[in-house]
């Protein structure tokens, strides 16, 4: 007869073993005085452990803790540091630029619409030729494919609030810059 | 959404009479945790308010869709693992294997010896496990806390931990085997 395995035992005293697993060792135990005096020890050991008396805590803990906040401040929203963040790059970009260049902020703006623009009219035929590729690859790869774009779907809704933020603030600046941009530049082609 | 949840969310508006409800929620098991990590009642109540800190002013990351202890406890087994790091103590590595998959000789364990709580009275056996606990690797030692102690789930202590729930069942025995014998070895 083998007796029971030490770690077997731990995990029947925590009720971690499921019901087969619980009967045979329980049958085990039945025949085996061996096994139930070491199955009584490791109670008695987690019994011990379990009654270890638990730390004081001086009644007025939770106070000194609140005393230590921040004065009348709330917890930081999630959303707020991404967003400043990328505002403050982008200020300090265009202040730089306007400093380095000599160049009116206008100017500037315009220059960075013109770089969005001309980026976008690069990448956008690029990134049709992608989806194109992308949808004969999921095509051809089948269920492959599919399950692929489980995962994605996966991935998108595990974006953690704050990354969505700062992606839709980005998003705003960039289009505002664009349309600023044409703006500018079909009022120059108007006065020339 | 639960009451932790509730509690964070009135929290996050600036309600500072629910965050005290957190603290009184979590105070106790959290002291109890790094009370037995790091041997000091004063050193405890110290860390559990730097941990209530640290979970404050990162409220706004926790995701309702996890539990608050679980995340709770993330930031105290980060804020002990800094500790320990600061202090240069030799502690064992949870990246490195526990003897449990590398082929390095595991604990023998004796399992025939004459049950210790029967020769001792309770007491006595309580100030001989704190010693004994106290002579563990830090790591193990940590893991048989949240288990033993705080009685978190073997899931939700792989979570807190970033480890299998494998691993963590297996290290949760060595500690324990560990404790035994130093518990025989203690006087």
């Amino acid at each position: 007869m083998t007796c029971l395995r030490p770690d077997r035992m731990d995990l029947y005293l925590e009720g971690e073993l499921d019901e087969a697993e619980r009967r045979e060792l329980e049958a085990h135990l039945d025949a085996c005085p061996a096994c139930r005096r070491s199955l009584e020890d490791r109670r008695a050991l987690n019994m011990a452990v379990a009654g270890l008396p638990p730390f004081d805590i001086p009644p007025d803990f939770a106070a000194t803790v609140l005393s230590r906040l921040p004065a009348g401040e709330r917890p930081a929203p999630g959303w707020l540091a991404p967003v400043v963040t990328g505002t403050s790059i982008l200020l300090a970009g265009l202040l730089g630029a306007h400093l380095l260049t000599g160049e009116s902020l206008a100017d500037v703006l315009v220059s960075l619409g013109r770089s969005v623009i001309g980026f976008l009219s690069l990448a956008l035929p690029l990134f049709a030729k992608a989806l194109e590729l992308a949808r004969v690859f999921i095509k051809l790869a089948g269920e492959m494919g599919t399950a692929v774009l489980k995962a994605l779907g996966g991935l998108t809704s595990l974006l953690r609030p704050q990354i969505l933020s700062f992606i839709v603030v980005l998003a705003i600046v960039l289009s505002f810059l664009v349309l600023f941009g044409v703006k500018k530049i079909v009022s120059l082609g108007e006065r020339s | 959404m639960n009451d932790d949840s509730r509690l964070v969310r009135k929290a996050l508006k600036g309600d500072r009479k629910a965050f005290e409800m957190i603290i009184l929620r979590y105070q106790q098991p959290l002291v109890n945790y790094l009370g037995r990590l790091t041997g000091e009642r004063e050193t405890a109540l110290d860390f559990a308010q730097d941990i209530f800190l640290k979970a404050y002013a990162s409220l706004a990351s926790y995701r309702p869709s996890f539990k608050f202890s679980t995340w709770l406890f993330k930031i105290a087994s980060n804020h002990m693992i800094d500790h320990w790091r600061k202090k240069k103590i030799t502690a064992v590595s949870l990246d490195r294997p526990f003897d449990d998959d590398d082929g390095s000789p595991r604990i023998q364990v004796e399992d025939r010896e004459p049950s210790v709580a029967r020769k001792y009275e309770l007491a006595e056996v309580r100030a001989r496990i704190e010693r004994a606990l106290e002579r563990i690797p830090e790591g193990l030692r940590e893991l048989f806390v949240l288990r033993h102690v705080n009685e978190f789930s073997y899931e939700e202590i792989a979570d807190i931990k970033g480890l299998p729930v494998g691993t963590v069942k297996n290290r949760v025995f060595q500690a324990k085997e560990m404790l035994r014998r130093q518990w025989e070895e203690t006087p």
